[in-house]
């Protein structure tokens, strides 16, 4: 049994949520504001935490912004105001993935589990230290170092890092990139990858003008480009 | 602004200036003596010289005549009746003019006035006496005189009317600026904006009719801010308070169907897919609500309409292949325009999707982006080859909630409100948005956007 903290002003969704969750190998424990959310999170390592955006007390997102100021636990981001900006800023924070309600509760538990394998594997991945050209990813240490400065990356953005770094130049599929980053396959409709990917594209290029580190491939997925004047190194 | 400054500032210096002159062409035209006062002691001014400057002559011959006229320092002359010069010097044409009637006669030569006037010596002798004068000392023209009365006060009433001007001007326009700059700022779209108000000190300034204006303009701003701001509340209250019981509906759902015979399935599923429906519709009520509210776009961006588009194929295609249909893009320029992204982004993929939705089993959809350089204009053709849409009903399919064939639509989803959102967010780009048949079948929609500069 997985523990999860599930943080809504919804009582009724809570109790069915903890039901079904229950099912499925969840143990949830509901509370209703972001106060006493907040105070929850701290009680005890969880698994999951499921954040729902609008409550009283303390809004989602500063709850959000709190959590992350002192754990690295698994935020999963609800919120029926279904505004991009929500989503964008939710990302942002960093929450590990957003789920706008009404939500089909299997895709919920898809999710969770998601984010649940991503955690299992992530130590499990092959350590060590890869390197591509200015830039330097630390897999044991879950740290990116460009031209040896420290990216600030959210673990959504680690995992597409790491994956584009570990095939550079290759065009990877957004399924792969899925897969890599958000533990779950592609789905053309929900545009949270490109969105991740954006924002990875953007903290790659915050230095200098190489906006487009990543590119997008039309139709494909989405490249690691090289620099002319490594490559040239490289051969 | 400048120009308002401008205007006022140079009216009111000309009006200024010119009720000076004008009022002291007045003072003159009634003050100033007429020719006739002016002209009868001239006359007798000039009896009396002739008869001096006779006697004179009488005395002491032609040189006693000029030391008269170097005493008064005149040009001076002196003449028998018929004409004939006895004494100084008068040039020949003039002579010959010197009439010798009775009367005292006044003639323009050249640049000169020659006055010749009768006169009677003591002995009895009777000369006529001429005076050459000089023609400018006697031409008293009106602006002469208007010039020469009012030349030293124009320029002090110039310069001080120039500052008061500038004063009263100053005082006119700065609250027109800053209301100006403040209604600029909220046009687009920074509601918190405020003109900033006179200080509490200046009791000059304050509780006139400008300063009344600003307080004014900062009530209406703050209504403004508060209206919008509810308005924007509000549809996010909505938003939540309509997905919530959606939410809970489909963990019920859920819960159910795990506790259902196997027979229930089909019936739980079609309550899922309804569910769905209706979160649609709640989502793109609310975006065709909060467009309609917008006048106009805020914070635009340049976006290429081709990479936007290639963007989008990707969906699209995988949206087509479940109906055995595809998609294909044909951009033949960036075609970059100003807006906002994801406005265009759901408008264009809301027609694309309905037409994916429309067009028959097997065939291809047709995305054309092409630039109109005559109107400056992107142009976006979306084409199905499906049933087409009935001429008289071309122009209602952007309607909310229209629908061409309510027995279809019931097959082909969608809530009928996505094109409606395509057009408005179209029209916010100021761009058109129309339908039309295809001679070989088929429906296509046409977006024209203006192009970036």
């Amino acid at each position: 049994m997985e523990d999860v903290l599930l943080i809504d002003d919804d009582v009724e969704l809570g109790s069915m949520l903890t039901e079904y969750l229950g099912k499925h190998g969840f143990r949830v424990r509901a509370v209703h504001r972001g106060d006493t959310g907040l105070t929850a999170v701290r009680q005890r390592p969880w698994a999951l935490v499921l954040l729902d955006v609008m409550l009283p007390g303390i809004d989602g997102f500063e709850v959000l912004k709190r959590i992350r100021s002192e754990s690295n636990v698994s935020v999963l981001l609800l919120t029926a105001r279904g505004e991009d900006v929500d989503r964008i800023v939710g990302l942002e924070i960093g929450a590990d993935d957003y789920l706008p309600k009404p939500f089909n509760p299997r895709e919920l538990l898809a999710r969770m589990r998601a984010i649940l394998r991503r955690q299992d594997r992530a130590p499990a991945a092959p350590a060590g230290v890869v390197r591509v050209q200015d830039l330097e990813l630390d897999v044991a240490a879950r740290r990116v170092l460009k031209t040896g400065k420290k990216l600030d990356l959210t673990d959504v953005e680690f995992g597409l890092l790491e994956a584009l770094m570990r095939q550079p130049g290759a065009v990877l599929s957004r399924d792969e990139l899925s897969q890599a980053a958000l533990g779950r396959a592609f789905d053309p409709f929900d545009r949270s990858l490109d969105m991740h990917v954006s924002r990875l594209r953007r903290k790659l290029g915050r230095d200098g003008d190489d906006e487009d580190r990543v590119k997008s491939v039309r139709g494909v997925g989405y490249q690691l480009v090289l620099d002319r004047e490594f490559s040239g190194q490289e051969g | 602004m400048r120009g308002l400054f401008f205007k006022i500032f140079i009216i009111f210096w000309i009006a200024q200036s010119l009720i000076f002159v004008i009022s002291t062409a007045f003072i003159l035209a009634h003050r100033f003596p007429r020719p006739n006062f002016l002209l009868d002691p001239a006359f007798s001014n000039l009896s009396a010289n002739a008869a001096d400057g006779t006697n004179r002559f009488e005395a002491g011959g032609c040189a006693g005549f000029s030391a008269y006229t170097h005493q008064r320092n005149e040009d001076l002359a002196l003449a028998d009746p018929t004409g004939k010069i006895l004494c100084g010097q008068v040039p020949a044409e003039i002579a010959g003019g010197a009439g010798s009637s009775g009367a005292v006669l006044a003639r323009q030569v050249g640049n000169v006035t020659v006055w010749s006037a009768p006169a009677v010596s003591a002995s009895g002798k009777r000369y006529l006496f001429i005076a050459i004068v000089p023609i400018n000392r006697e031409k008293h023209t009106w602006y002469e005189d208007l010039y020469h009365f009012a030349s030293p006060q124009l320029p002090v009433a110039i310069a001080v009317g120039g500052l008061t001007t500038f004063v009263l001007v100053l005082l006119f326009t700065r609250p027109v600026v800053r209301l100006r700059k403040a209604a600029l700022e909220l046009a687009q779209g920074n509601l918190s904006t405020r003109v900033s108000e006179a200080r509490q000190s200046s009791r000059f300034f304050k509780g006139d009719e400008f300063e009344a204006l600003v307080h004014s303009f900062n009530h209406m701003a703050e209504r403004l801010e508060s209206l919008v701001n509810a308005q924007k509340l509000l549809l996010r209250d909505v938003s939540h308070e309509l997905r919530s019981p959606l939410a809970r509906l489909s963990v019920a759902l859920e819960l159910s169907r795990e506790d259902a015979a196997p027979s229930m399935g089909t019936h739980l599923d079609r309550m899922e897919r309804e569910i769905l429906r209706l979160n649609q519709l709640i989502g793109q009520l609310l975006t065709l609500s909060s467009m309609e509210a917008a006048e106009s776009l805020d914070k635009l961006e340049r976006i290429s309409l081709k990479k936007l588009l290639e963007e989008m194929t990707p969906d699209a295609t995988y949206e087509a292949q479940q109906r055995d249909a595809s998609v294909s893009l044909d951009a033949d320029c960036e075609c970059v325009i100003e807006g906002r992204r994801e406005l265009l982004y759901r408008a264009i993929e809301n027609v694309v999707r309905n037409a994916v939705r429309y067009t028959a089993p097997g065939t291809q959809v047709d995305i054309r982006l092409r630039n109109d350089p005559q109107g400056r204009m992107a142009v976006v053709e979306v084409s199905d080859r499906g049933p087409g849409i009935p001429e008289s009903e071309l122009d209602s399919i952007f309607r909310p909630f229209y629908r061409v064939d309510t027995a279809r639509s019931a097959q082909t989803g969608g809530v009928g409100v996505g094109l409606a959102i395509a057009e408005r967010a179209v029209k916010l780009h100021n761009g058109q948005i129309s339908a039309s048949n295809r001679s070989e079948g088929g429906a296509s929609i046409k977006i024209r956007l203006p192009l970036a500069a």
